[in-house]
């Protein structure tokens, strides 16, 4: 024991052990409360970026345009423009072993692909088959062929789309489209697959219209999406629903419409990056594609577009959004559709 | 006493030190034998909009996703068979660590994409879940989900609790 001196100057007697166990413990606490505030810190780091997460990069590319709100907008990038490969139509991957990407190429094709009228699958003209003649189609479509449920006289069994009233021209094998049921309004109708649909109605003539939704179009080359991929897959499509009719429905008539023509002054006032050029594009690889199969096609642009190759703007829906059609849009489409009609099919 | 009563607060002292010591370290580990399908059966169960998803073809699995078949044994990838609902995810069972985060590059490239080409046909409000997919890796199980925050977190705790040990 040793004598230390107190703060009143008095020596008072001092516990060597004592004033160890002191230290020691105030040593103790300080790494105690050290290791709490770093668990601590790192327990906060954890929940706030989970250690397995890769995070992903949003953003848009350089190269896109702005989104917009219109139904069946999509983005599109700048400066991609019309293709003149013609690539053949091929078999989609096998379900249980999905391949990687084959090599792509932009190399155009050394043949020169159909142009203007040489198509052999367009319906020509013919006298009018009547009205009648209208009770044999059904016409499966996107928004632009949703509209003639209340645009047109046909019978709401003859519009198929989903009940979410728009239809993206991708992976057709899983895509749906509201069953009809009796005595419940088209709204809401129960989406079933297309391939059911067809084996249950069977009908007579299907018109497909479909095309202006392909947001694969819009995919950049960063994201291993070239001209001729886009192509291949928008012609695989074509062959997808050729291949559900045939096995579900074998009776029924294919028929592929014209993708229709697009007023570019009107999406771009509203700010769309879809242009009449994409829609051309896509219609020569749809014509191309059903020339391959077979598919006779009503090419109604014919009469939907003006002078300057755009929809005329009588046609445009009242929302005038340069998409969208109106009912006297759709009295000339089914009116084409009368004036070429089917020669198995027709009256006359 | 006081003598006392110290000890006792050295002895807590390091008791708490201990523990945090033995809680501050090592990263959690995951099974690697159960079946994508009941993983995918799981996080389903957590999406209110289930009826709305149909198994994605080959199609779309080389053409959308683009993730080499050599780096999974099993897959799983379910998409929007309707228009209403943008839903859609997938899981694979990558063959190592290494080729899980190929997997995942590969699925977050498919993500980009999405964002850069937002499809305007599906309502603005299915929007913020495309900006909120994301891929995850546990262990050897990856997994994409583009659903909204509340389903993606049930879905994700859902799958993560089938597989963590």
């Amino acid at each position: 024991m040793t004598m230390q001196q107190n703060p009143g100057g008095n020596r008072v007697p001092h516990n060597g052990s004592e004033s160890l166990l002191n230290k020691i413990l105030i040593i103790l606490l300080c790494v105690t409360i050290a290791a709490v505030v770093i668990l601590g810190l790192l327990f906060v780091s954890r929940l706030s970026a989970p250690v397995t997460e890769t995070p992903v990069t949003s953003g848009v590319t350089t190269d896109s345009l702005p989104i917009t709100d219109a139904p069946d907008a999509t983005d599109v990038p700048a400066g991609t423009g019309p293709v003149t490969t013609t690539s053949p139509i091929t078999d989609a991957p096998a379900t249980d072993s999905p391949s990687t990407e084959p090599p792509a190429t932009d190399a155009p094709s050394t043949e020169p692909p159909p142009s203007g009228d040489s198509y052999t699958v367009f319906i020509p003209e013919s006298p009018d088959a009547g009205v009648d003649y209208l009770k044999n189609f059904v016409f499966l479509g996107d928004s632009t062929t949703y509209h003639m449920h209340h645009y047109s006289d046909l019978d709401d069994t003859q519009v198929w789309v989903p009940a979410g009233g728009t239809l993206e021209f991708s992976d057709m094998t899983n895509k749906s489209v509201a069953l009809p049921v009796d005595g419940v309004h088209y709204a809401d109708w129960t989406d079933v697959r297309i391939s059911e649909v067809l084996s249950k109605v069977k009908p007579k003539v299907l018109v497909v219209t479909l095309g202006i939704n392909f947001s694969a179009y819009y995919n950049s080359e960063d994201y291993g999406w070239t001209s001729a991929k886009k192509e291949e897959y928008f012609k695989l499509q074509v062959k997808n629903v050729y291949n559900m009719v045939k096995d579900n429905s074998p009776n029924t008539v294919l028929v592929f419409q014209s993708i229709y023509p697009v007023i570019d002054k009107a999406l771009i006032d509203k700010g769309s990056p879809i242009r009449q050029a994409h829609v051309d594009e896509r219609n020569k690889w749809l014509y191309e594609a059903c020339e391959e199969l077979g598919i006779p096609v009503l090419k109604t642009e014919d009469v939907l577009k003006d002078a300057n190759g755009q929809l005329r703007s009588e046609f445009n829906s009242y929302h005038l959004d340069g998409i969208h059609l109106n009912p006297d849009a759709y009295r000339t489409i089914l009116n084409y559709v009368r004036t070429h009609a089917l020669p198995n099919l027709s009256n006359h | 006493m006081k003598k006392f009563s110290r000890i006792i607060i050295c002895l807590v002292a390091a008791l708490t030190l201990f523990s945090a010591l033995i809680s501050c370290g090592g990263e959690k580990t995951y099974k690697n034998d159960v079946a994508v399908s009941a993983l995918a059966e799981s996080g389903v169960k957590k999406i209110s909009l289930a009826s709305n998803l149909t198994e994605a073809s080959g199609e779309f699995m080389s053409f959308y996703l683009n993730v080499d078949a050599s780096l999974y044994s099993e897959c799983k990838v379910m998409t929007p068979g309707g228009s209403s609902s943008i839903d859609e995810f997938g899981i694979f069972k990558a063959k190592d660590a290494d080729s899980a985060q190929k997997i995942a590059e590969a699925l977050n490239k498919y993500l980009e994409g999405r964002v850069a080409t937002w499809d305007n046909r599906y309502s603005q409000s299915e929007k913020p879940k495309v900006d909120g997919a994301k891929t995850d890796i546990f262990g050897n199980y990856v997994c994409y989900t583009i659903l909204s925050s509340s389903e993606q977190s049930a879905f994700l705790t859902a799958i993560e609790d089938m597989i963590a040990e």
